[in-house]
């Protein structure tokens, strides 16, 4: 379009540049017409007085436009000019000669080959009837050079008016899409959140009303809408964590609750499929069918119900633990009531798993303290029978006597029951102790002392970091040397090849914990959460009674205590005592 | 048959074969008596004097093999004795020689020559018809203009081989030194009386430093007067002619002591002449100052009376106002009780003498222009100087109109004299003259 308008306008210039020129050839032509005759008049009059006109011809060659001047006979004799060198000389165009009327030839000059025009005026000077001419040549180089400066004038004018057309179209143009522009980039801040942005009214036109209609309107929706800030900054307040998916169930927005809890980074999860938090598909069947089940109990589910709570599922972390999580969630609706996703709360079970074991474990070692003292004070009133017949029996028979023996062989048998029982009523905390302060350190001491040569002696380095100033406990001391005693006897058995037992004792908090750790076989999963029960051992048979760690648990627990077991076949085992410090 | 075929007949093959290989020019004045050739050169001066004379007389060799007289004007921008000896030199004989230098250029048939440092021009006539006599004088060596002008007059008779009271000559050709033209005129008339007419120019340089030189024969002149007299049976044309017109304004000479004009009509002549041309000098008037170029289309003329009653008015061209009296300094005697006017002209009408000039001449002398032989033309140099340069070309081209393809020679002069029927030779400025010879 502009091409054409440019070349429209163009043409015209040119037309009428053309148009000017022709009429200005014809006025130049009609005015040196005008000079000829007065000159021609000025020979006549000369002539007759018998000379030439020399300074009106010489005037007329000074004009810049006469290139000569010839007074010519009817033969074509040239009988003056202004070239003396012509003065005589025959005229060799014929058509230019014996002319009886004005007449404009057109011709070139021999030398330059510049075209001109000639006035041929007839003078009233007869030759045989015949007038003589007055020539008067024009050069027509300052019209032709006029015509080029028109024309380059007219194209340059052209230019310059098509420029300053331009600059004043681009800056009307910018003056209207400049507002509209700047409207545009608001509606894309206020679209990207910020409610903050104004856009700039600079015109007082429509578009300026338009700017203050706009910023009325954010205005509005920053009252009545949560901004994606606020949004953003609510999402990631949220402790736990938190995942939004789109219709396709690829999420969008993590907070970084949940980025800690998997330890991904928001990069890694954001357009996954929210599936790749969940178990892997490639699990063992048994996971995988668990996996599906808690697939379907979780974020599909919350598709298929619009609303869940609490439904437990498994989440596998970029390590590759096996999280169990609690999903509540619910599908986000846009105001036409349209799915636009999913947003989802996990909560984290693991502590919650780990609480549940221990209050079983508890209920279960308080039901099987009940029981064993139960037993065991049934028990020690019918063995105190036993016994107190056995050293009747004992007094009334001689040392010689077989029967003495066997009665010896039974006595033991009963004071080994009373142990068992003794041991079950510890266990139970029916058993009566003293409880006075007991030095952590010193009963450690002791117990190393007592058994600390012996363990070396069977290839088991022991370890002390024991504190300084370790706090006192409320305890009874040979209790406590029992309960020390029994875990590193266990752990000198647990290293039959020897191995390295570190004994770790500090003050935490308001407690001292006790810390015995060895490089030993370690403990199967099945029988470490049963470890503290009553006749519960890995030694075989004949070894032990499966009564020393009951025994220990049900010490350490008279004394507001806590004992745990860690361990990993093959690695070792840690046990830890937590005993509340006498400050 | 015997007679005719031993006697007869041999003389016969004689006679045809003398005339068959006599030169050609000889041939060719049986035809014509009269020879004239022209030449010129622009080479320039020092050693290109030799040149330019061979140029220049290469030229006119191919009209006349051997010149018996010798018109010859150059510029000053040659060495005016070199040039004559190498004129003499290359001549080979004893030709006799005439001219002086002149103003700016030089003109001939061909045209106007003007070099970039000098020009020259010759003219050979040899002819049974005409006898030359060329005298010559130093003004500085007589006591007065006038005797140098009888020396020389006498001088140019002799050696022209007349006899002083033979009979006068037709015409005699002057060129002099500027300044005492006027005396010269009365010293030649003391001998050959006021009715043969005196023609001719002063010679001339280009800026009025006096560098102007006369050529007679072998001798070089800075201040002497150079006739060349005529003896001649052929038709001679002649004229004199002022050119300008008459303006209304004219007074009487009231004091006037050789060239320099105190009053007119009792006041300043300055102040008259100043006035007369609208205050045209306003702005020399208060220093004084040349007024040369600037007066040369506003001359003054001196009315002369002829023997009969006829009136000619000689221009003078006035050359500076002088301080204190305010008088004229001007380029001809002026006397106390002189007729004086106001002549007013343009270089178009100058120009113009150049056809005109010629013209009356022929007419004069009943010439037509295949009768015309050669011709001297004497143009003021004061004159072609006013006239635009690109147009002086037109000079040489309007003397051939008036005398279509007769060979001449054009001089510009600083003061013309002229023959004025009824009054005698008489010296003016801004005017030129011709003559013409012719069968």
């Amino acid at each position: 379009m502009l091409v054409l308008t440019v070349g429209m306008v163009f043409l015209s210039v040119l037309e009428f540049s053309l148009w000017q020129l022709k009429a200005t050839e014809k006025w130049y032509l009609q005015e040196y017409k005008l000079l000829s005759q007065i000159a021609s008049t000025q020979v006549e009059a000369s002539y007759l007085s018998g000379v030439w006109p020399f300074e009106v011809l010489h005037q007329l060659t000074k004009s810049g436009n006469v290139v000569f001047w010839r007074v010519v006979k009817p033969d074509g004799t040239i009988k003056i000019a202004d070239d003396v060198a012509l003065w005589g000389k025959k005229v060799t165009q014929p058509e230019l000669v014996d002319i009886e009327v004005l007449t404009i030839k057109e011709s070139r000059l021999p030398t330059t080959r510049e075209k001109i025009k000639i006035v041929i005026v007839p003078l009233n000077i007869m030759e045989k009837s015949k007038p003589w001419n007055f020539w008067l040549g024009i050069s027509l180089k300052n019209l032709m050079f006029a015509r080029r400066q028109a024309i380059l004038t007219g194209f340059v004018l052209c230019l310059v008016a098509l420029l300053i057309s331009g600059i004043a179209s681009f800056l009307l143009a910018r003056r209207i899409t400049k507002p509209i522009s700047e409207l545009v980039r608001s509606t894309r801040m206020i679209s990207s959140g910020n409610l903050e942005h104004k856009a700039k009214a600079t015109t007082g036109n429509e578009l300026g009303s338009l700017a203050e209609s706009f910023n009325e309107m954010a205005d509005s929706l920053k009252k009545t809408m949560v901004s994606r800030k606020s949004l953003s900054s609510i999402i990631n307040s949220i402790a736990d964590p938190l995942v939004v998916t789109d219709t396709e169930g690829k999420i969008n927005t993590v907070n970084p609750s949940l980025l800690e809890l998997l330890g991904y980074s928001e990069q890694e999860l954001v357009g996954k499929p929210a599936g790749t938090l969940l178990a892997e598909a490639e699990a063992e069947a048994e996971a995988e069918a668990e996996a599906v089940l808690l697939k379907e109990r979780g974020l599909a589910r919350i598709f298929k119900e619009t609303v869940v709570r609490g439904s437990e599922a498994t989440c596998i972390s970029k390590s590759g633990e096996r999280i169990p999580v609690s999903i509540s969630g619910q599908v986000v609706k846009d105001t036409l009531g349209e799915i636009g996703g999913v947003v989802a709360v996990l909560r984290d079970l693991r502590e919650a798993r780990k609480l549940q074991q221990q209050l079983v474990q508890v209920e279960k070692m308080s039901a099987v303290g009940l029981m064993a003292g139960g037993v065991a004070h049934e028990l020690n009133n019918p063995l105190g029978v036993i016994l107190g017949y056995i050293q009747l029996l004992l007094g009334e028979t001689s040392k010689d006597d077989p029967t003495h023996q066997d009665l010896k062989t039974v006595e033991s048998a009963v004071h080994r029951c009373k142990t068992i029982v003794q041991n079950l009523l510890s266990f139970s905390r029916q058993e009566k102790v003293v409880s006075v302060p007991v030095s952590v350190a010193q009963v450690l001491q002791s117990v190393l002392t007592l058994i600390g040569h012996q363990m070396e002696v069977n290839g088991v380095k022991i370890v002390q970091n024991i504190q300084d100033n370790l706090y006192s406990v409320k305890g009874n001391v040979q209790q406590l040397e029992q309960v020390f005693v029994n875990i590193m006897v266990n752990a000198q058995d647990a290293m039959p090849g020897g191995g390295e037992l570190t004994i770790n004792a500090e003050n935490i908090d308001k407690q001292v914990r006790i810390v015995f750790k060895d490089t030993g076989c370690g403990i199967s999963p099945d029988i470490l959460n049963r470890l503290f029960e009553p006749f519960v051992t890995t030694k075989p048979p004949g070894k032990g009674t499966g009564l020393g760690l009951s025994v220990s648990y049900g010490i350490i627990k008279d004394y507001g205590g806590n004992i745990e077991i860690q361990s990993k076949e093959g690695t070792g085992t840690a046990v830890t005592i937590t005993l509340p410090a006498l400050l | 048959m015997g007679f005719v075929k031993r006697t007869v007949l041999p003389a016969l093959v004689l006679f045809l074969g003398t005339l068959w290989f006599c030169p050609q020019e000889l041939r060719a004045e049986e035809k014509s008596a009269v020879k004239a050739g022209y030449g010129w050169s622009v080479q320039g001066k020092g050693a290109n004097v030799k040149e330019a004379v061979k140029e220049t007389l290469a030229m006119v060799r191919k009209n006349v093999e051997r010149p018996d007289f010798l018109f010859l004007f150059s510029t000053v921008g040659y060495d005016s004795q070199a040039l004559l000896e190498e004129v003499n030199k290359q001549l080979g004989r004893k030709v006799k020689i005439y001219g002086g230098t002149s103003c700016l250029g030089v003109m001939t048939s061909d045209g106007f020559h003007i070099g970039d440092s000098a020009s020259m021009a010759m003219l050979g006539i040899s002819s049974r018809n005409i006898v030359f006599g060329v005298g010559s004088a130093s003004l500085d060596e007589e006591k007065t203009a006038r005797d140098a002008g009888r020396k020389a007059v006498l001088a140019a008779i002799k050696n022209a081989g007349k006899k002083e009271m033979d009979s006068k000559p037709d015409i005699i050709f002057m060129t002099a030194a500027p300044g005492e033209e006027e005396g010269i005129l009365d010293g030649i008339a003391d001998v050959v009386g006021r009715d043969v007419p005196v023609f001719g120019g002063s010679s001339a340089d280009n800026d009025i430093t006096g560098k102007w030189h006369q050529f007679a024969n072998s001798n070089v002149y800075s201040n002497g007067v150079v006739l060349a007299a005529v003896y001649t049976d052929l038709k001679v044309g002649y004229t004199y002619e002022t050119g300008y017109l008459r303006s209304t304004e004219q007074g009487v000479v009231t004091r006037a002591k050789g060239r320099v004009i105190y009053e007119i009509d009792n006041e300043s002549a300055a102040v008259v002449y100043n006035r007369w041309l609208g205050g045209k000098f306003d702005d020399i008037m208060e220093n004084g100052g040349s007024i040369l170029s600037r007066a040369t289309f506003h001359p003054l003329a001196k009315t002369i009376r002829g023997e009969r009653g006829q009136t000619y008015y000689v221009s003078i061209h006035p050359l500076s106002i002088d301080l204190p009296q305010k008088s004229l300094t001007v380029f001809a005697n002026v006397n106390t009780g002189d007729n004086i006017s106001l002549l007013q002209g343009n270089w178009e009408m100058l120009l113009n003498r150049c056809y005109s000039t010629p013209a009356k001449a022929c007419l004069q002398g009943e010439l037509t222009k295949d009768e015309s032989s050669f011709a001297v033309f004497t143009f003021c140099g004061g004159t072609m100087l006013a006239i635009p340069e690109d147009d002086r070309a037109k000079m040489p081209a309007l003397v051939k109109e008036a005398i279509g393809s007769t060979p001449f020679i054009g001089v510009f002069t600083f003061g013309e004299q002229g023959f004025l029927p009824g009054f005698g030779s008489a010296h003016g400025n801004l005017v030129s003259s011709m003559v013409v010879f012719g069968e």
